[in-house]
């Protein structure tokens, strides 16, 4: 009976966990971390468990309260969502841990008790969006998921995360208003919300206005959700403000969910056959795309501040993901999702490397790295890996992803992406190699001497899932064939045009 | 039916990872045992095995493939691997430790590498391995001679991986062996002769390997010039320019040597001319001359790993690595006098020593082939080595010098060299020994009439030229390093050449590039501020003309300030207010952009 409802447990399942730890905290502050950590723990379980449960049987079809699709709300899991659902809640359960002790120093004390609630209505939502398969339901967790967000960026002690959050808050609200516009237009055509039945209707009317502008919307939309440039000026203060769990959580688990939203309603919704035969638009987003790697590389160099740089590599990531996801072919579709996993694994091991150099030393910018790595051997030694894993360096899995979206512009002929992607190797490497540089080769300047010669590498919580994450970087290149072996059918899926 | 096997290469770099498990004895008796365990490993192999690993969709890495050719390398690889961890016994940093098996572990790799993939990763990291092992060497100039070894091995393995990807477009194929003629071949030719130091290409040799550790120079003389030829042999045999590139390393390597007072650059050049030989053997490409090019392979690591480890145990001893400077060793040193006669004996082909039958057989293959000219220039080389070695055993041992200091060297040194010594003479006086581990089957007769003459020519031409000298210089005879000032100023013509209007345009060469890189580096550090100090300087003129004096000082002003603070940080633009004007601008971009057309 149980297994059944798998697929609606996962949303439940934080939700009862974000009250039980709000009226837990009540009582007892301590306990709100283990009830998140066993919360996120539990869910992890079930999200394997439904990818198992998707790859031997074949998508799973889940009807909320018994309604039939078209009226009721229909949750789906195919080979896509399961695999995001995995992917984030990995990173949500190291995040979890890793806050552990980190928030302890970023937030007041009296904040800790609703920052777990925050965080778990966050991954609540998260989930909600990977598994539903109604539009509007979707919606519905987006929004909660982003208010969760805005309200953690802002729970930092710095005056300039409450500006962060409030730019963050604008702009989020008209990517959101955006998203409801387009969902409106689609309704108004059809008459239903649900994408698959969506999906069926829209065909004859794809040469109506009324869709083609509901589509960009949708684009517009989650461009910003997404920070793809040039709509990403709340990214780079919200990431580099918001306490530092926050940081590797939002910068992980938030953007890859837009770019989830993304793939659903370009590919799912609309088809392939839509958004490249009917309409001229994937060329454009590809050639924004491309421009947001290498804006986003460029603005990384200027950066002095070490998680402010990792902002901008994000936009620039953010970008290959996009290019592969907007070249729509098989091969660079695969690259744009397996660079979700890995631009997962490494931007979440490279924001708790700098939230643990913060942690130690209280050190930010990258002058202040000088010599860190004597100190803090184990943090520097995965800020390294995780790095060369951005460069692209083999056998890291940056490079497989790279790879394959090279390949798939390669194969649509489209040969200056590959340009474009080598390109920003080289950039990508520039702004990396110098705090690589910094962390090993030099000399601590002497009035940082103190706090570098003092640091040492964070206390467990915090370090293991770094390293973990570090490995992942490896070890994820070395097999990549485990997680292939479930984006290949899930890309099948989406542009077989079911 | 294939059967598996375990690749020898993954026991020395596994292994490798856990040096920094053990400690003391333990981590000594750990080291040894995985070399051992390899060399087993390696012993357990029988043609025609595999390993094949899967890698991405559709592709398979082959660590795995064995024939005759790739176990003789592979049986003297291994073999020296474990001779070179005993003599590297008292050698207690972690980090030679683990790169010293790295090696170890690279070479077996590249021997066995069935694909060219894999081939490349282990051809790459033996030029790591390598190179740290150099750095560790204690001399000044290692850290740059590391450097300069490891830009010219980037070089190699880019042109490496160059001709695998032309060759696997043309061909569709990943298996090692002949490549596609035209560039692919091209690049091929040239990453083979960074490795195997062809004559141009050869410079890092006795640059780099004089400044590594005692015991780095035996694990180094071994691998990175053999794993070439193996390479040579693999992909292309029989080719004449490069049986005549062959010879003229042969000669210039001598020479070369003859005119060294270091040592160990002495024993490089050395190298530089014995692998001549191999390259020899393997372009003239005949049966004969193959089996004799990876024969000499095979006799000359054993000697060559020999006098590298008896010149580091002098060196170890004495801490001086001048011949001019050494000297009066033989009663102090017996034992390692004993090891380096029994090398210099092997590597000059005296007849009852390895290098003998070898030498001898690429020569005879020239012969063969009517190659009159190569012949002449093995035989040739065959002289100057012999005096190089009469003269190398005369001043480190024999010759005057009172002010030594030296000791014997330890038990594992002792016990490597004598394993090593061993087998130079067990293979010279056996030769079927190794006869039956070469890829073609042999018929050859080394101790033959010819061969023996030939030989014997070559003693009375060194003979009468050492005669020639020692009559010359009896008198001075205390003034030993004059007698090297003789071929020194021979060579100096051509030395001066190549030191002062070569090195001049180098450094020019090098000063623009610096420039130009700094020039580089300058504008990376800040892209987008050093792109507008460039534009505004240049245009600077421009705007003086359209705007008022008043604003065109402020922005003068400006600019200088800008420069000053370079490379700065800039806050690119936030608010609300400009992202919701470029939201409404990209709406505008995607409308126009759709209904353009379907309007």
């Amino acid at each position: 009976m149980i297994p059944d409802h798998l697929t609606i447990l996962i949303v439940i399942i934080p939700l009862l966990g974000a009250y039980t730890t709000l009226l837990a905290g009540w009582v007892k502050r301590r306990f709100c971390f283990p009830i998140a950590m066993v919360t996120i723990c539990i869910q992890f379980c079930i999200s394997l468990a439904l990818l198992y449960q998707v790859m031997k049987t074949g998508p799973l079809h889940y009807n909320l309260g018994n309604w039939l699709p078209p009226w009721g709300i229909e949750y789906v899991i195919d080979p896509l969502n399961g695999f995001v659902l995995v992917v984030l809640l990995f990173l949500s359960l190291l995040c979890c841990m890793y806050s552990k002790r980190s928030i302890v120093a970023e937030i007041e004390e009296k904040k800790i008790v609703g920052f777990y609630t925050v965080f778990l209505l966050l991954v609540a939502g998260v989930c909600g969006i990977a598994v539903t398969g109604d539009l509007f339901n979707l919606y519905v967790f987006l929004e909660i998921s982003s208010l969760a967000a805005y309200a953690l960026v802002a729970s930092g002690r710095e005056k300039k995360a409450l500006f962060a959050s409030f730019n963050y808050l604008i702009m989020g609200s008209v990517s959101a208003c955006f998203i409801l516009i387009g969902i409106g237009h689609l309704y108004i055509a059809t008459g239903t919300l649900n994408m698959a039945d969506l999906a069926r209707l829209l065909p004859p009317l794809y040469g109506s206005p009324l869709i083609q502008s509901a589509f960009i919307f949708f684009i517009v939309g989650l461009s910003i959700k997404t920070a793809l440039f040039p709509l990403h000026l709340w990214l780079p203060d919200a990431y580099s403000y918001a306490p530092s769990a926050v940081s590797a959580l939002i910068a992980t688990v938030m953007s890859k969910m837009g770019v989830y939203a993304l793939i659903r309603i370009l590919f799912t919704v609309f088809t392939p056959a839509f958004i490249i035969m009917e309409i001229p638009i994937m060329e454009l987003f590809c050639w924004i795309a491309a421009i947001a790697i290498i804006v986003g590389s460029v603005l990384a160099i200027t950066q002095t501040d070490l998680k402010m740089m990792l902002a901008y590599s994000s936009i620039s990531q953010m970008g290959y993901i996009l290019l592969g996801i907007g070249i729509a072919n098989s091969v660079a579709m695969t690259g744009g999702i397996l660079h979700i996993l890995n631009h997962a694994v490494m931007k979440g091991c490279l924001f708790m490397v700098a939230g643990a150099i913060i942690y130690a030393t209280g050190l930010r910018t990258i002058d202040d790295l000088k010599g860190i790595s004597r100190t803090m051997p184990l943090t520097a030694a995965a800020f390294f890996i995780a790095a060369a894993s951005m460069i692209g360096i083999p056998p890291t899995v940056g490079f497989m992803s790279k790879w394959f979206i090279a390949l798939g512009a390669l194969e649509s002929g489209q040969w200056f992406f590959v340009v474009i992607i080598l390109a920003s190797s080289l950039l990508t490497a520039i702004y990396f190699w110098r705090v690589f540089e910094y962390m090993y080769f030099r000399e601590p300047d002497m009035a940082r001497q103190a706090a570098v010669a003092g640091a040492n590498d964070p206390p467990a919580s915090m370090l293991v899932p770094i390293l973990i994450l570090a490995a992942a970087c490896i070890l994820c290149g070395i097999f990549v064939a485990v997680p292939l072996e479930v984006i290949e059918p899930s890309v099948t899926r989406l542009l077989g045009g079911n | 039916m294939m059967d598996m096997a375990i690749p020898p290469a993954f026991i020395p770099i596994a292994g490798a990872l856990l040096v920094p498990v053990f400690n003391g004895n333990k981590r000594k008796a750990y080291l040894l045992a995985v070399s051992v365990a390899a060399l087993i490993a390696t012993f357990m192999l029988v043609p025609g095995v595999e390993f094949n690993l899967p890698f991405l969709t559709g592709y398979t890495l082959a660590l795995l493939h064995v024939d005759t050719l790739s176990l003789v390398v592979g049986y003297i690889f291994a073999f020296i691997g474990v001779v070179a961890m005993l003599y590297a016994f008292r050698e207690e940093r972690t980090g030679h430790q683990i790169a010293a098996l790295v090696q170890i572990g690279s070479g077996l790799g590249i021997v066995f590498a069935g694909d060219f993939f894999t081939l490349f990763i282990f051809w790459e990291l033996l030029a790591v391995s390598s190179v740290i092992l150099i750095w560790y060497g204690s001399d000044t100039g290692s850290r740059d001679a590391g450097m300069r070894y490891i830009l010219m091995h980037i070089f190699g393995g880019g042109c490496l991986l160059g001709a695998i990807a032309l060759n696997a477009s043309a061909t569709g194929s990943f298996i090692v062996g002949p490549v596609v003629p035209g560039l692919s071949f091209l690049l091929l030719m040239i990453a083979i002769g960074v490795n195997a130091a062809f004559i141009p290409l050869h410079v890092w040799l006795p640059d780099s390997y004089p400044r590594s550790s005692v015991a780095g120079g035996v694990i180094l003389c071994v691998f990175t010039t053999k794993a070439a030829i193996y390479l040579l042999a693999r992909t292309a045999s029989g080719i004449e320019a490069v049986a005549y590139m062959g010879g003229l390393m042969v000669i210039y390597g001598v020479v070369f040597a003859l005119l060294q007072n270091d040592v160990r650059k002495l024993l490089s050049y050395h190298i530089v001319s014995q692998v001549g030989y191999m390259v020899a053997g393997i372009g003239i490409g005949t049966a004969l001359a193959i089996n004799g090019g990876i024969a000499h392979l095979f006799n000359h690591i054993l000697y060559k790993a020999l006098l590298f480890m008896c010149i580091g145990a002098v060196i170890a001893a004495t801490g001086r690595h001048n011949l001019s400077d050494l000297g009066g060793l033989a009663r102090k040193m017996p034992v390692t006098l004993i090891a380096c006669v029994v090398a210099a004996a092997a590597i000059s082909g005296v007849p009852g020593f390895n290098g003998f039958i070898s030498k001898g057989m690429v020569i005879g293959a020239a012969a063969q082939e009517h190659m009159v000219f190569l012949e002449i220039a093995l035989i040739v080389g065959s002289i100057g080595t012999l005096l190089s070695f009469v003269k190398l055993t005369y001043y480190i041992f024999f010759a005057k010098n009172d002010s030594i200091e030296a000791q014997e060297a330890p038990l594992p040194m002792l016990l490597a060299m004598g394993i090593a010594a061993f087998c130079c003479i067990l293979y010279g006086l056996f030769p079927s020994l190794l006869y039956t581990l070469l890829p073609f089957p042999v018929d050859y007769h080394a101790f033959g009439i010819a061969h023996l003459i030939e030989t014997g020519i070559v003693g009375a031409a060194a003979a009468v030229i050492l005669f020639l000298g020692w009559k010359l210089f009896v008198p001075k005879e205390k003034r030993v390093p004059e007698f090297m000032e003789i071929y020194r100023a021979a060579g100096n013509g051509f030395v001066w050449f190549c030191f002062s209007p070569l090195t001049l345009t180098a450094q020019a060469l090098e000063s623009v590039q610096n420039r130009v890189i700094g020039h580089l580096v300058w504008f990376s550090q800040n892209p987008v501020v050093a792109l507008w100090i460039l534009v505004i300087s240049v245009f600077l003129p421009l705007i003086c003309l359209i705007l008022p004096g008043k604003n065109v000082s402020a922005l003068q002003e400006n600019l200088a300030q800008t420069k000053k603070s370079y490379p700065g940080n800039i806050r690119p633009i936030q608010g609300s207010g400009y992202g919701l004007f470029l939201v409404s601008l990209l709406l505008l971009v995607y409308f126009i952009s759709v209904f353009r057309i379907s309007i």
